[in-house]
């Protein structure tokens, strides 16, 4: 609110210009009470005793400041509507402060209400929020009289009926959970973390999704890109190939591809493992694809901590090489010393691992059992449909918005770039890339969120993803305001995530200027 | 002095076989040659990729053409399309739509006349001639309809066996009681089990069940004492033949000479209560599963011989019999290869069909479908678009002024009045009888229609919203900006499905009046709620590139706030973000697919109903989802080559002026 004693002169024209007296400033109070209580750092305090009262005697005074309002017993009055009335009253002094100004100001200016623009400002905006508040509270009081089960957040604790046959098993209990310094123990006795609850269900079903979106955001990036550079190949054949890829991925729902890569393909694949496609270790069959799975053995460590040692010292390498080509001019070759040290340091961790104790690595193969595989990793062919049908989708939208982001860079670029003698490889590496990762980028934030939010789409295809799990416990149960309220932020979180992830990229992308 | 030798070689110039490389001429850039040389074959690599991409266009687009020509079965989309297209609506009030989409034809005719139209322009119309004709199937009442009976799902898992026979076919029917629990040990006595419509493997599991506890010891499968009668029944549910176990001889085995063509039952009959003990439909052989904890209970296994195919469903069977005239024969060598070939090629057409049979049944049933109506929207469209061309080029200006202004309004009217025509009202007047129409139940809506619907109708609620939200962002009120921003960011943070399932399951608390509420009303407005905000930030986009000057001079001509919004910003920020509006459009179609996951039955539910409901049509998925495909890709297509078309054209009249 601008419950200022001076005008912008954006708002002079709503002002009776001819009232020229309405511009001085009123005089100055010599009370000192008044002056006293008008110091900033007075009225500040004064507010936040106010708040500090309300929010200690919060028990108390609910009674009358909203068991009373509403005429029904405190007990019947939810934690939402509570929340809500508890954040009324924390505003309410502002409020009041600031229509008691603007009716101050008024009436010092002696001209017509409806034409002080300040006056309307204040009036509307405290109408438009009792709107709000009005039709929040009331929506908020119908939920309550009409949800015949009571909302019940505990139903986060209840017992998940369902079998989830994808990801990490909620009915085991987590181990290292007690492993947690501090919290550890009081975690693994909390109500909500015992085996087998909604909660564990619920992560289980967050891990599941995760796994997913994840997978497919890397491939849909790698593909579009391919299919982005497609686009723009010399040749006419790929070009228009490439185009009639994003132009069918485009134009036709989601939810239809996932049903033809689930139904359509894989459903018609035979679902007996013994009749699995087999694909060296691979096994492609209606129940998903089946495949070899990588065991870290004991000499493990040394081999990883070569290729940890091998990235730190390439890193440090890269860097130095920067400095001395800054200093000396001399060309950097970053990526051939940043190679060396890493392949280099990385082969002395295998040999170590080799002289201690055999193999880092080694591959658990599918086998075939009477009626299922044994062993290895299994992805079901839920999780495939998903990964797939996000993965071809996505990469339709990622193609186009790469094709764009290069087609922005202006052909003089290029030229300037030849011109100083780069050749085609480096013309693209150090002057068309960062230019066009620029306009690439925000999109492609974009195209991220929205694949973290069709990934819910898991549930017309039977993949245990947040989404289908919730539906379950919302079904079991019937609570579901208590669940959509999770599931919203879970989604909401997931998506600031992203942003946050994309945006620091963006950021170091940006053009730095001093 | 001596003799100058001859050496021709110096004396005269012999042209070389080949010039030099200097001198070559260049390579032909221009013709049909150059072209290829130039986009096709301009280096190793270029090649190679052409190579490889032509390779694997071949092999695809052979793949795809010979399936769909000689193996796939497009008879699910020619007697499915009425569902498709308009779902549940009545056949008697299906004249409502075919009006509706005869204005569709005429108004879009009407318009390409008066404000002109380029060849894309007939592209789109023809495009809309064909949707209009797949929704306005005019010879429905010729096709028989599935009834509502076939596209509800049966939560009944004891369906009884089907199969087909011929007239004389001798059919030998056994069933036998399982009671050596040896036979139950075995890694698999049976060649197999098959899903009934209902999706339960409720035959498998219970027998699964009930090995297990034989392996472990802690069932006894001679203890229990089945007792049944077996049935055999023709299709009208007349008992053929019927035979008792009885303790002497529990196995029941009995042959049945066919009296006619056509598919016949078999019905297992607990013989104390009469009630039905199968859990599933199956192939040759398969346990009968009634495990249930009675005296006269157990598992018995069913064999069939001399049926040529079995099948869940009458109408699967009669429809293959009356287009390919004869049966295929299962023949399975194992029994996961058997359990495929039951769910695929007993009911699947699987031989090789000619082209000319491809004509006659795949395409003919197809082409008599739409035809009428192909022809109708055309003549439509010609008249509209002579009546409209007529105008324009006549010498009275006010012809064509009446003309498009009729074209406005006939736009305008056209929304309201397809609702009221898709529902149906109520006289109100009493005085004029005849303007009654009854009214179709919104639940009856679906198919494309209910797509059609669902797109529109949120799209125009939508865009006031959303320019109200956009400005409610921008302004310098900062309840109402937070207001707005957090609504935008909520919903553009969420999943569309969480909306949809919040507009089903939880608005119905927020008024009592509202969960009386149609569904598809609430998914509406979820719909348009959720495409507002995506609306407000293109807008605000919009917003964001007009010059201040202009809200300046705007102020200086001493116009208010709400005039300088609707007279000066508002238009130039609209025009800029048509294209990016319209793009928004296509994805808003493409996402109504989502409300047939919260129950609506639009075009992806109806085929999903129908395909994935329905024994009869499970194996022609790939046919269906492909057809759907199409359309959604025709439509699609349209709607962002429209909004291609627009910023091409360059809608905005501030990148106009910025140019200037």
């Amino acid at each position: 609110m601008t419950a200022q004693s001076t005008y912008s002169s954006s708002d002079d024209f709503f002002v009776n210009t001819a009232d020229l007296s309405a511009r001085r400033p009123p005089p100055r109070s010599k009370n000192p009470v008044v002056l006293f209580l008008k110091r900033p750092i007075v009225l500040i305090s004064l507010y936040l005793a106010y708040i500090a009262l309300i929010f200690v005697k919060w028990d108390t005074l609910k009674d009358w400041l909203v068991a009373d309002i509403l005429n029904r017993p405190a007990s019947e009055i939810g934690n939402g509507l509570e929340a809500m009335w508890l954040a009324l009253w924390v505003a309410l002094p502002y409020f009041i402060f600031s229509i008691f100004n603007a009716a101050k100001i008024q009436l010092r200016l002696r001209i017509p209400f409806f034409r002080n623009i300040d006056f309307l400002r204040d009036i509307a905006q405290v109408v438009f929020l009792f709107v709000v508040v009005a039709g929040l509270y009331t929506l908020a009081l119908n939920v309550m009289d009409n949800t015949q089960i009571p909302i019940n957040w505990n139903v986060v604790s209840r017992h998940f009926p369902v079998e989830v046959s994808e990801g990490p098993d909620f009915t085991k209990e987590i181990s290292w959970l007690k492993d947690i310094p501090i919290i550890g123990n009081r975690l693994a006795k909390a109500d909500v973390l015992q085996p087998g609850t909604t909660t564990r269900a619920l992560i289980t079903g967050l891990i599941n999704t995760l796994r997913a979106v994840i997978l497919a955001l890397v491939f849909s990036t790698i593909l579009g890109v391919l299919i982005g550079i497609g686009l723009l190949s010399n040749n006419w054949l790929v070009r228009n190939v490439s185009a009639v890829y994003v132009e069918i991925f485009r134009n036709t729902p989601l939810l239809l591809q996932l049903f033809f890569i689930y139904r359509g393909v894989l459903g018609i694949l035979p679902t007996a493992p013994k009749d699995a496609y087999k694909f060296g270790n691979f096994y492609l069959s209606g129940r998903g694809l089946n495949f070899p799975k990588v065991l870290t053995t004991d000499s493990y460590p040394y081999f990883l901590m070569g290729i940890i040692a091998g990235l730190i010292v390439g890193i440090a390498l890269w860097r130095w090489r920067l400095r001395v080509q800054d200093e000396t001019g001399k060309p950097a070759n970053t990526l051939i010393w940043f190679s060396t040290a890493f392949f280099g340091l990385g082969a002395i961790g295998l040999v170590l691992a080799f002289v201690t104790g055999g193999t880092p690595f080694e591959l658990e193969n599918p086998t075939l059992d009477r009626f299922n595989f044994v062993g290895g990793s299994r992805w079901s062919a839920g999780y495939l449909t998903l990964v797939v049908g996000l993965t071809l989708f996505t990469a339709a939208f990622v193609a186009d918005i790469v094709r764009a982001g290069i087609q922005s860079v202006s052909h003089g670029q290029i030229e300037a770039a030849r011109a100083h003698g780069l050749t085609s490889n480096q013309t693209l590496r150090l002057v068309v890339l960062p230019q066009a990762m620029r306009l690439i980028v925000p999109p492609l934030t974009n195209q991220y969120l929205n694949l973290s939010k069709a990934s819910s789409l898991a549930i017309s295809i039977g993949f245990y993803d947040l989404f289908n799990v919730a539906t379950i416990v919302q079904n079991q149960t019937g609570q579901a305001v208590a669940l959509f309220v999770i599931l919203m932020l879970t989604y909401l979180v997931i998506s600031l995530l992203i942003s946050l992830l994309m945006n620091i990229i963006n950021r170091s992308l940006q053009l730095k200027t001093r | 002095m001596s003799e100058k030798i001859h050496r021709p070689d110096e004396t005269f110039y012999v042209a070389p076989k080949e010039p030099p490389a200097s001198r070559r001429p260049p390579a032909l850039t221009i013709g049909p040659v150059g072209w290829l040389r130039k986009n096709l074959f301009s280096g190793v690599g270029n090649t190679l990729m052409t190579g490889i991409t032509i390779s694997l266009i071949v092999a695809f687009l052979y793949e795809l053409i010979t399936w769909s020509i000689v193996k796939a079965d497009w008879n699910v989309v020619n007697n499915t399309m009425r569902l498709m297209m308009v779902g549940l609506y009545p056949i008697d009030q299906i004249w409502r739509i075919q009006l509706i989409a005869v204005l569709l034809v005429f108004l879009s005719g009407l318009g390409v006349g008066v404000w002109g139209g380029n060849a894309r322009g007939f592209f789109i119309i023809s495009l809309i001639i064909i949707i209009a004709a797949l929704i306005i199937p005019l010879g429905a009442e010729r096709i028989e309809p599935p009834s509502i009976r076939f596209i509800v799902t049966s939560t009944d898992p004891n369906g009884p066996i089907l199969f087909v026979g011929d007239e004389g076919d001798t059919v030998g029917l056994t069933v036998e009681p399982i009671d050596d629990n040896a036979v139950a040990k075995q890694e698999s006595p049976f060649t197999g089990f098959i899903e009934n419509s209902a999706g339960a493997s409720s035959s498998r599991a219970l027998w699964n069940n009930a090995k297990a506890q034989v392996v472990a010891g802690k069932l006894d499968l001679s203890q229990y004492n089945l007792q049944m009668t077996v049935q055999l029944l023709d299709s009208k549910g007349k008992v053929l033949d019927e035979s008792l176990s009885t303790p002497a001889h529990r196995v029941v085995n009995f042959e049945f000479k066919l009296p006619a063509n056509g598919w016949y039952i078999v019905q297992v009959l607990r013989d104390d209560t009469g009630d039905a003990i199968f859990s599933s439909v199956d192939g040759l052989q398969l346990p009968v599963a009634a495990a249930r904890a009675l005296p006269n209970t157990g598992f018995a296994w069913v064999r069939i011989d001399g049926v040529n195919a079995m099948s869940a469903q009458q109408a699967d069977v009669e429809q293959r019999t009356k287009t390919y005239g004869g049966l295929p024969t299962i023949q399975c060598p194992s029994t996961a290869e058997c359990r495929r070939q039951l769910l695929e090629e007993n009911v699947r057409y699987e031989g090789s069909r000619t082209f000319k049979a491809f004509l006659k049944t795949q395409l003919d049933p197809f082409l008599a479908e739409i035809i009428q109506a192909l022809i109708v929207g055309f003549v439509v469209m010609l008249v509209a678009y002579s009546l409209g061309n007529f105008a324009k080029q006549s010498r009275n200006p006010a012809s064509k002024k009446l003309v498009s202004r009729a074209a406005i309004i006939g736009w305008v009217i056209f929304f309201p009045l397809s609702w009221m025509l898709l529902s149906g009202f109520k006289n109100a007047t009493t005085l004029h009888p005849f303007l009654e129409l009854p009214q179709v139940a919104q639940s009856l809506w679906g198919g494309l229609i209910l797509t059609i619907v669902l797109t529109f109708v949120s799209l125009t609620f939508a865009f006031p919203i959303g320019i109200l939200l956009a400005l409610g962002r921008r302004s310098k009120l900062p309840i109402i900006s937070l207001f707005c921003v957090l609504f935008i960011e909520i919903v553009r943070g969420v999943p569309l499905i969480t909306i949809l399932f919040m507009a089903k399951f939880i608005v119905p608390y927020f008024a009592k009046s509202l969960s009386d509420t149609e569904l598809l009303i609430r998914l509406l407005v979820g719909l348009t709620l959720f495409t507002a905000a995506y609306n407000a930030e293109v807008v605000r986009g919009g917003l964001q590139i007009i010059p201040k000057g202009q809200i300046e001079a705007a102020q200086a001509l001493g116009l208010n706030p709400f005039a300088t919004n609707v007279f000066i910003v508002l238009p130039q920020a609209l025009r800029a973000v048509i294209p990016a509006i319209m793009s928004q459009s296509v994805s808003l179609f493409k996402d109504t697919t989502l409300v047939s996951i919260v129950g609506l039955f639009e075009f992806l539910g109806m085929i999903e109903l129908i395909v994935n409901g329905q024994q009869v049509y499970r194996p022609y998925q790939r046919e269906a989802y492909l057809f759907i495909g199409v359309i959604y890709f025709i439509i699609s297509y349209i709607m962002s080559s429209l909004s291609r078309r627009l910023e091409e054209s360059g809608a905005g009249t501030v990148r106009k002026m910025r140019k200037a």
